[in-house]
């Protein structure tokens, strides 16, 4: 397996009212392709900022950061901007869309903006159409966003991470909006597309979530504490245990 | 009880302090609009207050009276004597003067000013009128060497406070400084336009002994009478008058001021809607911005009279801080608004402080109403509104039109318009601004260039021609000598036309002339101006009714005219000449600006023999070569250098000489037009920097998603562009009915009661003022979007 991202002595300071706030302390970590990597810490730890850093829509105060051989602190805006548009999907917690548009064209907002698989935009609508067919939200394609529910809306979101078929997608706590159900609907799809190929770090708090994805990474205070391995072959209760075991032993 | 008013009042001003804090943009951009609102309704307030008291206030402060009459003194030497023996004149003052032209004054050895006007000479001591100076003080002295002008001359002449010029009256002459202008209330409109010279006793007296002023001397007579109708009749056959007019008149020389006046009202009512529509939609979009303070409040328990009192109260302070810089902005703003009319006339301004006062107190109070209607929806709203941030779910518009999907446009544009057509009253609101403000330059422009186009020819009276010569020389020389005027005028243009040839451009003169003559129809008796060229035809001229006069017993009368004697097409008049009644049948009837549109025109066949010209208007030339354009411009200052005078033009200018007030009207349609961008450029900026702060989560997202700042900013640009071209388009479309609709009632006025044909200029009206008004706002909003630049795509993680 190749790397997809590799994280070294990474750095992020907030200076507040010339307070300065070390969000982040030398993290390394790698992600491999393929793989579905959750973080998980306690509120205020620098999960979130670490996926906004690593995935270059933060710019990193020290340290390095290659996503696909390549350092995104050495890019420019304008140049991140295109990595994310066209190698990187995002799903955040809260359901964003745009207001104006219907749930169909936000998800193939960023086909229509890239130029990476240059198809008409019929052929675009069409990819939208059969992504949302495959999430199972085919009927609301054409309804506005504030007609459809939050689980609905969040498998829109994840077509919308989807439709430039990106190398990795990032997720800002994907379930932390849903209830229970729909919770466990939009892991299904994500751990579904991991099976399919795609790469997926996810910030959780819920061990139900993080259960679902390959490894674990534990952060505390902008450090990495301990990273957990899940056994694929084990049944879900043994995972589940195992995972709840060593995140007592992490301090949970 | 105290304790907890107490508690609850800490925490008001806590929750307070902090939004203002918090929230400082749209608190801002709110303040802003309050401060435009204020403004722009006090400065209109008075401004229209001053401009439709305008014409009474200056009158009466002026001492007019009901009457006036204009003689030479050499023929209507007993005209005080006949007044006051006349029963129903209660009072005549008469004001003496010199009657002069231009070339009586000189200036570094050139003429003082190229007016074509008689100018009058006066004694400050002898003036029967109030006459003011441009701090609107009385001149009741001057001082002996110094001299206030009244009039165009000063315009003309460039002539500075300080500046030294001559006057040669026969053999004595005076070297005099200028002391400042003079308001004139009976001459000094711009469509009058005669000038005074107001001089001390002393120096009067000089000028006044020479032999020759004894030619010149005339009189104003200011009457004061219970029956304007009977002294008018009872003057009608009184020879040797220059001027007889009515105070009713006499406002209608006032009509270019007027014009103005109006455009500036109906700039001034604009700018209040203006500020008004913005301010209430600020207000709504704020308190939106708010849902999830509110939806948190009530989650907390507070009531909802208490949360409503919380942002009225913030409201109220903002207003009260805004109409106050509002009420001190206005005063410079409005006097900047009058300017133009207030340089010739005494403007009603002593209680405008008071009235902007009010005015902003009464914007206070339309805020606080628009706040009391916007928090009503307080009541409605749960405490789910601060999960949802005030997104209920319910939808009151149809499903978006457009489809990404099935677009063509790029994704950038796309957006722009889909966010335009989504948001229809929020983009409305802004296009219906813009649009008004741009169909307000392009009505001012239609107005400035109509008063300055060949279109109005026919209003004067005359035929076209190459070139038009204003001769005041001449036509003073023919009206001096009742005997021989006829002869002198034709004399006059015989001498033109061998000049014209001398130079190689031979052509044929013609003169319009004016006779008085009285008129009667039944019991109805007046004493009006004919007009009759004897080289042109009656059939040459406009006529809006009947037909054209065909004999010498056939005449043609204004509207006007036409209703002040109860005549008709077809009815006969009779028409005292030489003290001979002569029939004649009205034939056509006629619109004009001629004499404030009351004339008439003779058949060229009329015997005006022994009849003494009144006036006349400029020579007419036409050239036998029929020359071009460039031809007769060149022609035009050929004659000029001849003639040594500036008072030659082509038909057009000709036009604008006429009517005077293109020039006025062109300087307000240009402060309009700046008025208008600095309104377009703040509208564009503030309201840019609201929808910035609004859609904040939005502009994260989608950098989030891999748009680049460029395009973020081509968005938010092409929005305002869209809604730019919109207004454009509009305003082309709405333009020229409006034109009509708004001006025609002040063309009716001057005498043009069927309207005119507007000179409309494609290229100025609907492309340069539209990309003008297109550029200003795109840049204004190019400029603003480029804040987008500091919201990046983490911050989806930081919006509430």
């Amino acid at each position: 397996m190749e790397k997809i991202l590799e994280v070294n002595d990474l750095c992020k300071t907030y200076i507040v009212n010339k307070w300065q706030n070390n969000v982040l302390r030398n993290v390394n970590f790698t992600v491999e392709e393929g793989e579905m990597v959750a973080v998980m810490g306690p509120s205020g730890s620098g999960k979130s900022t670490l996926l906004y850093t690593v995935s270059g829509m933060d710019r990193m105060t020290a340290g390095t950061v290659k996503f696909c051989g390549s350092d995104i602190s050495a890019l420019k805006d304008d140049e991140l901007a295109k990595l994310r548009l066209d190698d990187m999907g995002f799903i955040f917690q809260q359901m964003y869309m745009l207001k104006n548009l219907t749930v169909l064209d936000n998800v193939i907002l960023p086909a229509c903006k890239s130029d990476k698989h240059k198809e008409k935009r019929s052929g675009i609508a069409q990819r939208g159409r059969d992504l949302l067919r495959k999430l199972g939200i085919q009927d609301i394609a054409d309804n506005d966003i504030n007609e459809v529910s939050g689980g609905q809306l969040q498998r829109a979101c994840i077509c919308r991470s989807m439709i430039n078929s990106p190398k990795m997608i990032f997720a800002d706590e994907p379930t932390g909006a849903l209830n229970r159900s729909s919770s466990e609907e939009v892991m299904e799809e994500l751990a579904r597309l991991n099976e399919d190929g795609t790469t997926i770090m996810l910030v959780t708090h819920d061990a139900k979530v993080a259960v679902k994805c390959t490894r674990v990474l534990f952060i505390v205070d902008g450090n990495i504490k301990g990273e957990y391995n899940i056994k694929k072959e084990d049944t879900l209760r043994d995972r589940e245990r195992g995972l709840n075991n060593w995140l007592m032993e992490m301090g949970w | 009880m105290t304790r907890i008013n107490k508690k609850g009042n800490t925490m008001y001003l806590n929750i307070l302090k902090k939004d203002l804090k918090r929230k400082k943009t749209m608190n801002v951009i709110v303040l802003l609009f309050v401060i435009l609102s204020a403004m722009f309704a006090a400065s209109s307030v008075n401004n229209i207050i001053a401009v439709s008291t305008g014409i009474d206030y200056y009158f009466e402060k002026a001492g007019m009276s009901d009457y006036f009459v204009v003689t030479l003194d050499s023929t209507n030497a007993d005209m005080e004597q006949r007044l006051l023996n006349e029963p129903y004149v209660t009072d005549v003052r008469r004001e003496p003067a010199l009657f002069a032209d231009r070339t009586n004054f000189k200036r570094n050895g050139e003429y003082l000013a190229d007016t074509t006007n008689t100018i009058f000479i006066m004694s400050v001591d002898k003036t029967k009128l109030n006459y003011f100076d441009s701090a609107n003080e009385n001149i009741t002295a001057v001082e002996r060497g110094k001299a206030y002008i009244s009039g165009n001359v000063p315009k003309m002449s460039g002539i500075g406070v300080g500046d030294k010029f001559t006057v040669k009256f026969g053999n004595a002459e005076l070297e005099l400084e200028y002391a400042g202008f003079a308001k004139d209330a009976f001459l000094g409109a711009e469509f009058a336009a005669n000038t005074r010279f107001i001089l001390n006793s002393q120096d009067y007296a000089v000028l006044n002994s020479d032999e020759y002023a004894e030619l010149s001397a005339g009189s104003t007579y200011y009457i004061d009478t219970d029956d304007v109708p009977a002294l008018e009749a009872s003057l009608a056959d009184a020879n040797g008058i220059l001027l007889s007019i009515d105070a009713g008149q006499m406002r209608l020389a006032y009509v270019m001021s007027m014009i103005v006046a109006a455009l500036l009202l109906i700039v001034s009512v604009c700018l209040i809607l203006v500020a008004f529509v913005v301010l209430r939609f600020t207000i709504g979009f704020t308190l939106e911005e708010e849902f999830r303070e509110i939806g948190v409040m009530k989650a907390v328990g507070i009531k909802n009279s208490s949360i409503r009192r919380l942002y009225l109260v913030k409201y109220f302070g903002i207003s009260i801080v805004g109409a106050l810089i509002g009420f001190i902005c206005s005063l410079p703003f409005g006097d900047m608004l009058l300017a133009s009319v207030s340089e010739t006339m005494v403007l009603g301004t002593e209680n405008s402080s008071f009235t902007a006062l009010l005015c902003c107190i009464a914007v206070v109070g339309i805020i606080m109403l628009f706040c009391w209607g916007s928090t009503r929806r307080i009541k409605k709203m749960s405490p789910i509104d601060a999960v949802r941030s005030g997104q209920t779910g319910e939808r009151f518009r149809k499903k978006s039109i457009m489809h990404l999907g099935k677009s063509r446009l790029g994704t950038t544009f796309f957006l722009a318009v889909n966010d335009v057509i989504s948001s229809p009253k929020q983009y409305g609101i802004i296009t219906a601004v813009f649009a008004i403000l741009l169909m307000l330059v392009m009505i001012l422009a239609n107005t400035a260039n109509t008063l300055n186009s060949e279109k109005l020819l026919f209003l004067f009276g005359t035929t076209k021609s190459d070139v038009y010569i204003t001769m005041t020389g001449d036509v003073m020389d023919a009206m001096g000598d009742p005997a021989n005027g006829n002869e002198r005028l034709r004399h006059s243009f015989d001498e033109l036309e061998k000049t014209l040839a001398e130079n190689g451009m031979p052509g044929k003169v013609h003169v319009e002339r004016m006779y008085t003559i009285p008129v009667s129809f039944g019991c109805e008796k007046t004493n009006m101006v004919f007009q009759i060229c004897p080289q042109t035809h009656a059939s040459d001229y406009v006529y809006e009714e009947g037909t054209a006069p065909m004999y010498d017993n056939e005449i043609a009368l204004t509207y006007l005219v036409a209703e002040r004697l109860g005549a008709r097409i077809g009815d006969t008049v009779t028409l005292t000449v030489n003290g001979e009644n002569r029939k004649c049948i009205i034939t056509a009837l006629f619109q004009s600006f001629g004499q404030l549109g009351k004339t008439g025109r003779l058949h060229e066949s009329f015997d005006v023999n022994g009849l003494q010209p009144s006036s006349a208007y400029s020579f007419q030339i036409d050239f036998d070569d029929h020359p071009g354009k460039d031809e007769i411009d060149r022609r035009v200052e050929l004659l000029k250098n001849i003639y040594d005078t500036k008072n030659v033009f082509n038909a057009a200018e000709f036009v604008k000489d006429c009517t005077g007030a293109s020039d006025t009207i062109a300087a307000v349609k240009n402060m309009i037009l700046i008025v208008t961008l600095l309104i377009v450029i703040l509208i564009a900026v503030l309201m840019e920097r609201s929808f910035i702060s609004r859609e904040k989560a939005e502009i994260a997202l989608m950098k989030a998603v891999g748009f680049n700042n460029a395009s973020v900013i081509a968005h938010h640009t092409l929005r305002f562009a869209i809604v730019a071209l919109i207004s454009s388009v509009i305003s082309a479309v709405l333009c020229i009915p409006l034109t009509k609709l708004a001006i025609d009632p002040i063309m009716g006025i001057m005498g043009a009661v069927n309207g005119v044909g507007y000179d409309i200029r494609p290229l100025e009206i609907f492309v340069i003022y539209p990309l003008v008004i297109l550029a200003i706002t795109i840049l204004a909003a190019f400029i603003t979007s480029l804040y987008t630049k500091t919201i990046r795509s983490s911050d989806t993680a930081d919006i509430e």
